[in-house]
């Protein structure tokens, strides 16, 4: 239904009302704007870089088929938007690597965050991530995009892919984890 | 056990809030999409031989014809001239527009054939910019 909503817009802008468009900005500016802010890491930088994938998506509507979602057509051209951006600056990725993923980061429980303070913790424990496992974590777990999907947006091949997304998961439970032991201690 | 681990995750980052931009986004990315629209749209209706290119045009043939003038000058050009202009006594005259354009040589030739490369090049970097704008 919501993929066929997008259609739905996407044919009425290509028939030349351009105004129409302003439906898919509404409904995908957070997402994309959360995937610029976590690459580039500036507000200012993220802005600019989710309106240009915008205006680089209407450009080039006429070539999108919608034999993909939509989504994923629109978070590739943002993501390699934002790469550019930060090869052009000669930014890197922040490095994460100083987080040692525990063997055991998997048996994490995530029943065991006290239910009034999930929201926090994920999301402080996303924030430690790095822009490519973020956009990994959000893809899958937060679109329910599926592995292909996610190997189109991301130009990672299908193993990378997951292996990554594997390690970001790992990653994301070692630090959920380090949270709640330093909150143990605070409270002892 | 990973499955169920995974859908937990799911359920959990699905409360997870993104980030927001400036709440007049989707109003700044709209403008831009019409301002291009409207540039292109420019684009379109321009003519690509403006009025600069009439111009060179006409320069390089007038030129072009104040070079033949000189030439017929030049090889028994004084009956002419005379052909040209019959009813004015011509041989002072004449005498001094030679010297001129002697001293002249070939600039006019010269400037002639600068301004129809000139012209040219005008016209192919208009033809190709415009095609460029129209492609993007």
């Amino acid at each position: 239904m919501e993929q066929k909503n997008d259609i739905y817009y996407i044919e009425k802008v290509k028939n030349g009302q351009t105004n129409q468009f302003s439906y898919i900005v509404e409904k995908y500016q957070d997402i994309v704007f959360s995937i610029a802010l976590k690459v580039l890491r500036n507000r200012e930088d993220a802005e600019e870089m989710a309106q240009e994938s915008f205006i680089k998506a209407y450009k080039s509507l006429h070539t999108f088929k919608g034999t993909a979602k939509f989504s994923t057509w629109l978070y590739r051209i943002t993501y390699n938007n934002c790469i550019s951006e930060i090869r052009k600056k000669k930014q890197y990725f922040v490095s994460t690597d100083d987080i040692e993923i525990k063997d055991d980061s998997e048996e994490f429980d995530l029943d065991g965050i006290p239910a009034e303070n999930r929201a926090k913790y994920i999301q402080a424990a996303l924030d430690k991530l790095n822009g490519e496992e973020y956009t990994l974590v959000l893809l899958y777990y937060f679109e329910n995009q599926s592995i292909n999907e996610i190997c189109k947006a991301t130009k990672l091949s299908a193993s990378n892919a997951k292996v990554k997304l594997h390690r970001a998961r790992k990653k994301l439970y070692t630090i959920l984890n380090e949270m709640l032991k330093e909150e143990l201690y605070t409270i002892l | 056990m990973n499955d169920l681990k995974d859908i937990k995750l799911k359920t959990l980052l699905s409360e997870m809030k993104l980030e927001t931009p400036k709440s007049d986004f989707s109003v700044q990315v709209m403008n831009k999409i019409f301002e291009e629209n409207y540039e292109l749209e420019k684009i379109k209706s321009a003519r690509i031989l403006g009025n600069g290119f009439w111009v060179f045009v006409l320069l390089f043939i007038v030129l072009f014809m104040v070079f033949y003038v000189i030439s017929n000058i030049g090889s028994g050009a004084e009956s002419d001239f005379a052909k040209i202009l019959p009813e004015i006594k011509t041989s002072g005259f004449s005498n001094a527009y030679q010297s001129f354009f002697e001293k002249l040589g070939t600039g006019p030739l010269s400037i002639a054939g600068i301004l129809l490369a000139s012209s040219l090049l005008l016209f192919i970097e208009q033809f190709f910019s415009s095609r460029s704008k129209i492609v993007l």
